[in-house]
């Protein structure tokens, strides 16, 4: 079972699923603390979810961002993770539209 | 500022991962420098290092996964199933190569009444045995006449004659009739040790008793059985091995038996004719002794006993012989028919009074001593 923080950032990295992100972009997006963020960032790519390299521009003078992406196994788990959360989801605004109804 | 504490947080961190994410969190927090304020480099500085634990134990996790089950290789695996083949093989071919004392020791023997009989060695050790018995025993010698080679039949086949006690006992019993001889004959082959054993405790105690009867003893033993008899010549001269040992169990029976039979013969006939019954174990003696020392010349004292018979004696001891003779069990079908030829009655008369049996009962005895085959 996914957890709420994992949820947001499978979520997060759908809205581009092909594209590559980094931290900081979801740190800003979910407004979530980095220590968060990287751990998680982690078990998905230990558990083979998300890709992760280094950019490689030599142009760039700055620091060379680390970049996450999905693998094939890791945008079907998203899917399928997102996908289930939204049926629980429906399934509650549905039993809460009811009792609303009832009341 | 920030940088340091990045640096501290990476410091929790397996040592492998850490130069990594220190490089991508360094260039991260200069990133959110450069587009951000220095208050959220701070923060995500700050946050890294407050959860340097939680990253680290997720790193840790990645290392303590189990690892991938390393199987031996291929190669490895075949040539140790070839080699457990090849043992295998090799055991089960040294064990069909090892001496037969390995092997099965119960093996079926095949014992006929044919005068051509090859048995295998450990049979042939047996009957060996069996008729070395026999043939220490002071009254066996009939048995050793049946067992030697010149009898015209095997051994075995001569053990598979005495398979009961009562056709032994009955063959002691001709055997003594024939040569009463208190003492160790000097005709008679030489005996290693039973003879010391066996006579003096038969012969002492049967003359004393003998002397004050002067007619025949009517309370001769048992009468042959016709069972017993015809189990002398049935079948079960056909053994195997077990037959074998079963012949020497009665041979062991025959020689507790052997004193009684002795005395009682002896006692008869040593007094209704003394001189007759000596008399005939002389040529007969020297027969068998010369059967069984492979000689044809019979010894001086047989010449002298023979001499001493009266001619219808000598004509007895003849026929006896013929009947007992390697030619009679060569011609054993002939030998058959004399038994039942006209002139041969008055002989199988005389011979069966003397030993005290019935004429039919001699006739069975030396049907079976000359025919043993069913």
């Amino acid at each position: 079972m996914a957890s709420f923080l994992e949820v947001q950032v499978l979520i997060e990295m759908l809205k581009a699923p092909q594209a590559k992100h980094y931290g900081n972009a979801l740190i800003k997006a979910l407004d979530i603390p980095s220590g968060s963020l990287y751990p998680l960032l982690i078990k998905l790519e230990e558990r083979g979810y998300l890709q992760s390299a280094f950019e490689d521009n030599p142009r760039l003078k700055r620091g060379e961002r680390h970049y996450y992406w999905f693998t094939d196994v890791g945008l079907d788990y998203a899917l399928d993770t997102c996908k289930s959360l939204c049926e629980d989801y429906c399934k509650m605004l549905s039993q809460r539209q009811t009792l609303v109804i009832k009341d | 500022m920030a940088s340091w504490l990045i640096y501290l947080s990476t410091l929790a961190l397996p040592k492998a991962r850490r130069h990594l994410y220190l490089r991508a969190w360094l260039a991260e927090l200069e990133y959110i420098r450069q587009e951000n304020s220095r208050e959220q480099a701070w923060a995500f500085a700050w946050d890294l290092l407050r959860e340097s634990r939680t990253i680290a134990a997720a790193l840790k996790d990645e290392n303590s996964r189990p690892k991938k089950q390393v199987f031996p290789q291929p190669w490895l695996m075949l040539s140790a199933g070839l080699s457990v083949i090849f043992v295998l093989l090799l055991s089960q071919n040294l064990l069909k190569d090892l001496p037969n004392s390995f092997g099965p020791r119960h093996q079926p023997v095949e014992v006929t009444t044919s005068p051509k009989i090859s048995l295998a060695a450990p049979e042939e050790s047996l009957a060996l045995k069996a008729a070395e018995s026999v043939s220490e025993d002071v009254s066996g010698e009939l048995v050793g006449v049946l067992a030697s080679p010149q009898a015209g039949i095997g051994r075995t086949e001569g053990i598979s004659n005495i398979n009961n006690v009562e056709s032994v006992e009955k063959a002691t019993r001709i055997e003594t009739a024939l040569e009463l001889t208190p003492n160790p004959s000097p005709i008679a082959p030489p005996l290693p040790q039973a003879v010391p054993q066996a006579v003096p405790q038969a012969v002492p105690q049967a003359v004393p008793q003998a002397v004050p009867q002067v007619t025949l003893p009517q309370t001769a033993p048992t009468p042959l059985d016709e069972t017993t008899l015809a189990g002398s010549s049935s079948p079960s001269s056909e053994n195997n091995l077990a037959g074998s040992l079963n012949s020497s169990q009665t041979l062991t029976h025959r020689q507790g038996g052997l004193s009684i039979q002795n005395s009682s013969s002896a006692n008869g006939l040593g007094l209704s004719k003394p001189s007759a019954p000596a008399e005939l174990a002389g040529p007969i003696g020297s027969a068998r002794s010369s059967a069984n020392e492979s000689s044809p010349v019979p010894s001086s004292a047989a010449l002298r006993l023979a001499e001493t018979l009266s001619p219808s004696e000598q004509e007895l001891v003849a026929r006896l012989k013929f009947y007992v003779s390697p030619e009679s069990k060569n011609l054993a079908d002939e030998a058959t028919l004399s038994l039942d030829a006209p002139e041969s009655q008055d002989f199988l008369s005389s011979l069966a009074q003397l030993l005290d049996i019935t004429v039919e009962e001699l006739k069975r005895y030396l049907a079976a001593l000359a025919l043993d085959s069913p």
